[in-house]
């Protein structure tokens, strides 16, 4: 196991553990009216296919600039809830792209220290972004839906078309690329986990709590870190030389799991009977 | 999430454009708000302000209402009798620089005689609602299928917005069922929300309170009626025989009391809240002829008129030819501005309701909204006299705050030489009541000089009509006049 698989587990591992704890102890914002549903996962959906394109199509500073603006976004629903004050949310929200970009600047993007802070930050958007869906009441089904569908985009993009790998390329230059990276000084030992991967590990369970229990949310977070630890061990100890589109394996694993609940509950809960049978802090 | 954004965005810009509602939007925001209340079980407390724009400075709110009104004073071209009387005055709403005072007030007579001459020609005319008649011949307005869905979309939102209905909450609507728009509103609204509704009626206040009273065992549902949308004078009826018959506050599951229609005093929610426990009293003000404009009350008691849904003028009650200065009582003079009104077309409507304009800073949460006083009374009966004005109100407040009246204060009151006259009902006529009442309309500010108490009913001189009196019949009632028509005259 190299020191490049470690910190990219551990972080895979830590993303998915705090959304689960923020999932359980920290409402979200949320709009007034409006649930997550399949429209949204479509969309999703239908964006995921279009950016990389855009990604390897744009001036390296335009995605730069796409991505600040993103960051920026996703960071400010996170950390909302938690530093309450508007100021000290924005100002740590800039702090931390300031603190990306200046290492992706000033030490380049093949650093440790960069890769680190590009980790920690990617860190906080899985678990915002887990959080809005899954808080947002996103259903097992639409989650499992989109999984299933990026099986299959994954696989295409991955082995059949060169978009997934020249986006790696195009994207590990930049500040604020959304892969997850370790032991980036040397072509030998870079390892790249891409954030959509860790966004679902993180995603699924939560969903999967919500609307089948705790037993179906523990099971999920298992596969998904142990299916994303694997394919990380298999890359990084050089038994598979090729890159691994880690949503080809997820996304039936999560079928399969989905299959397997709905047929045993009957019913997805909403969102009310999970925290009136869970007694979360009221959302 | 992102088909609501777009309702969101549709609905944002027909209220900042003035342009028509999709039915499409309304109908996604209303599904959206449904499937938010099944998921979280409660949409958010900001889910109202999302749908109502932001509030905008005096100037701006002033281009936008002008802007809007001569939108609707062209449209208004398209009716018979605007487009008389513009040519009458020589008045074109087009012509550049034109100001809503421009235009001459629309009195409550003329649209009583000529209601279908209001009626646009471009629009389709699919509902009749008339007013309750109370006082006078019911005037007519026609509504088309845009707008009668609008009315019910809009209810929906600010029910559900201020929670004034809740999914397991069971409604009961003690209303004139003639009167459409406002069982249609609350009808609408609850069944969007989940909640089920008994449009009962005007029926016997013992029916009432026995519908009331009631248990069921509606899953998910409470097993009493929580919520009754009813008439102020209505609910006067059902405390005086709830007490007569002996209920008491655990009887009753009410939360909450939608009261509109008529003036409610501080003694009838005093006296209600003695009967009924700790009830919610929501408050609002609205009519057939200006719907869906109307106000709200706010916490401190002032009305705010949503100042993009209709434009507010509040005119001196005496002629109605300028507009009040701030603390000065005046008479509402409003137009529904579009979108929200197609078929009916009134500019400049004198509703002749009494209302005191604002003075001083105002401190209450819907400080950015235009606002006046609660309503007052109607203008045809307010009193002047040597020290200012006496009101529906202040007589109201005053007699009913005196538990020796009876509820609902069946009363009238005239001018008379250096003050007013008071005539009412109360449970006795001897010499301590008549103090007790005396006292209580001097401490409310009215110069008494006359006071006539009587305890029959029939013996008021000139009583003010009440909406209680909209009485309609059952079946039980029906037989129970049979049955003695049996007894003492034999069926025929």
């Amino acid at each position: 196991m190299t020191m490049a698989s470690i910190e990219v587990i551990g972080f895979v591992l830590a993303g998915v553990l705090l959304a689960s704890v923020y999932f359980r102890h920290v409402p979200i914002t949320r709009p007034p009216i409006g649930v997550m549903n399949l429209t949204d996962t479509l969309v999703f959906m239908f964006g995921l296919v279009v950016t990389p394109y855009l990604y390897v199509f744009l001036a390296p500073t335009s995605v730069g600039v796409m991505l600040g603006i993103v960051v920026l976004s996703i960071l400010y629903f996170t950390l909302e809830p938690i530093l309450k004050h508007r100021l000290l949310v924005w100002s740590s929200c800039l702090i931390i792209v300031a603190a990306d970009v200046g290492a992706a600047l000033f030490m380049g993007t093949d650093d440790v220290a960069f890769l680190f802070i590009n980790n920690a930050t990617l860190l906080l958007a899985v678990i915002g972004v887990s959080n809005l869906w899954a808080q947002s009441g996103m259903r097992a089904r639409d989650v499992t839906i989109l999984a299933a569908a990026l099986a299959v985009y994954d696989y295409v993009a991955t082995w059949r078309l060169p978009v997934m790998t020249e986006l790696f390329t195009e994207l590990s230059g930049l500040p604020l690329a959304p892969l997850f990276g370790g032991g980036a000084s040397s072509v030998n030992t870079s390892l790249y986990l891409g954030f959509g991967d860790v966004l679902m590990a993180a995603l699924v369970p939560l969903v999967f709590r919500k609307a089948f229990g705790k037993q179906a949310g523990y099971i999920a977070l298992i596969v998904g870190i142990s299916t994303i630890a694997a394919s990380v061990l298999l890359v990084s100890s050089g038994v598979v030389s090729v890159a691994i589109p880690v949503m080809i394996v997820l996304g039936p694993l999560d079928v399969v799991q989905y299959i397997c609940w709905r047929s045993s509950r009957r019913s997805e809960r909403t969102t009310f009977q999970y925290l009136l049978a869970e007694s979360v802090k009221t959302r | 999430m992102l088909d609501t954004a777009f309702a969101n965005l549709g609905f944002a810009i027909s209220m900042v454009t003035g342009r028509p509602f999709r039915q499409r939007s309304l109908e996604a925001l209303l599904a959206s708000a449904k499937q938010t209340q099944h998921e979280f079980g409660r949409i958010g407390s900001d889910a109202e302000a999302l749908l109502v724009p932001p509030p905008m400075d005096p100037g701006a709110l002033q281009a936008v209402q002008e802007r809007r009104f001569r939108a609707q004073a062209i449209e208004a071209l398209e009716t018979p009798y605007y487009r008389e009387r513009f040519n009458d005055l020589n008045i074109s709403p087009r012509a550049t620089g034109m100001n809503p005072t421009d235009f001459p007030i629309t009195s409550k007579n003329t649209l009583r005689d000529r209601a279908e001459d209001f009626v646009s020609s471009r629009s389709r005319p699919q509902y009749r609602s008339t007013t309750t008649g109370t006082t006078g011949w019911p005037t007519t307005i026609w509504f088309s299928e845009y707008e009668n869905f609008l009315i019910g979309a809009l209810s929906t939102i600010t029910f559900r917005g201020q929670r004034i209905i809740e999914p397991d909450d069971f409604i009961q609507i003690a209303i004139s069922t003639r009167a459409r728009l406002g069982v249609h509103g609350v009808t609408f609204a609850a069944n969007q929300i989940g909640a089920p509704v008994h449009p009962a009626g005007i029926v016997s206040p013992e029916h009432t309170l026995a519908l009331l009273t009631e248990r069921h065992k509606l899953p998910g549902k409470k097993s009493r009626v929580s919520v009754m949308s009813t008439y102020p004078s209505y609910l006067g009826e059902l405390v005086e025989c709830a007490l007569a018959l002996g209920y008491k506050a655990s009887d009753f599951g009410l939360e909450r009391l939608l009261l509109g229609g008529e003036i409610l005093s501080a003694g009838m929610q005093r006296r209600a809240t003695e009967l009924f426990g700790e009830i919610e009293f929501r408050q609002n003000y609205g009519m057939t002829e200006l719907v869906p404009y109307g106000a709200s009350l706010c916490e401190v008691g002032h009305l705010h008129y949503e100042p993009t849904v209709g434009l507010l003028e509040v005119m001196d009650i005496e002629t109605c030819s300028r507009m009040v200065r701030p603390g000065e009582a005046g008479v509402v003079v409003a137009t529904p501005l579009p979108p929200f009104r197609d078929t009916t077309i009134l500019l400049r409507y004198n509703t002749e309701d009494v209302v005191r304009t604002l003075e001083g800073p105002v401190e209450c949460s819907l400080r950015s909204v235009p606002g006046t006083t609660n309503l007052l009374g109607k203008a045809r009966l307010s009193i002047q006299h040597d020290s200012g004005w006496t009101f529906v109100r202040d007589v109201l407040d005053a007699l009913e705050s005196v538990d020796d009246v009876v509820l609902p204060a069946r009363y009238g009151f005239a001018a008379v030489p250096g003050g007013v006259a008071v005539e009412v009902v109360a449970r006795s006529t001897n010499k301590k009541t008549a103090d007790a009442i005396g006292d209580s309309l001097e401490r409310h500010g009215v110069p008494l000089r006359r006071l006539r108490v009587v305890d029959i009913r029939d013996d008021l001189l000139a009583p003010l009509p009440l909406r209680c009196d909209l009485r309609e019949g059952s079946l039980a009632t029906l037989r129970k006049s049979a049955s003695i028509v049996g007894a003492f005259g034999g069926m025929r």
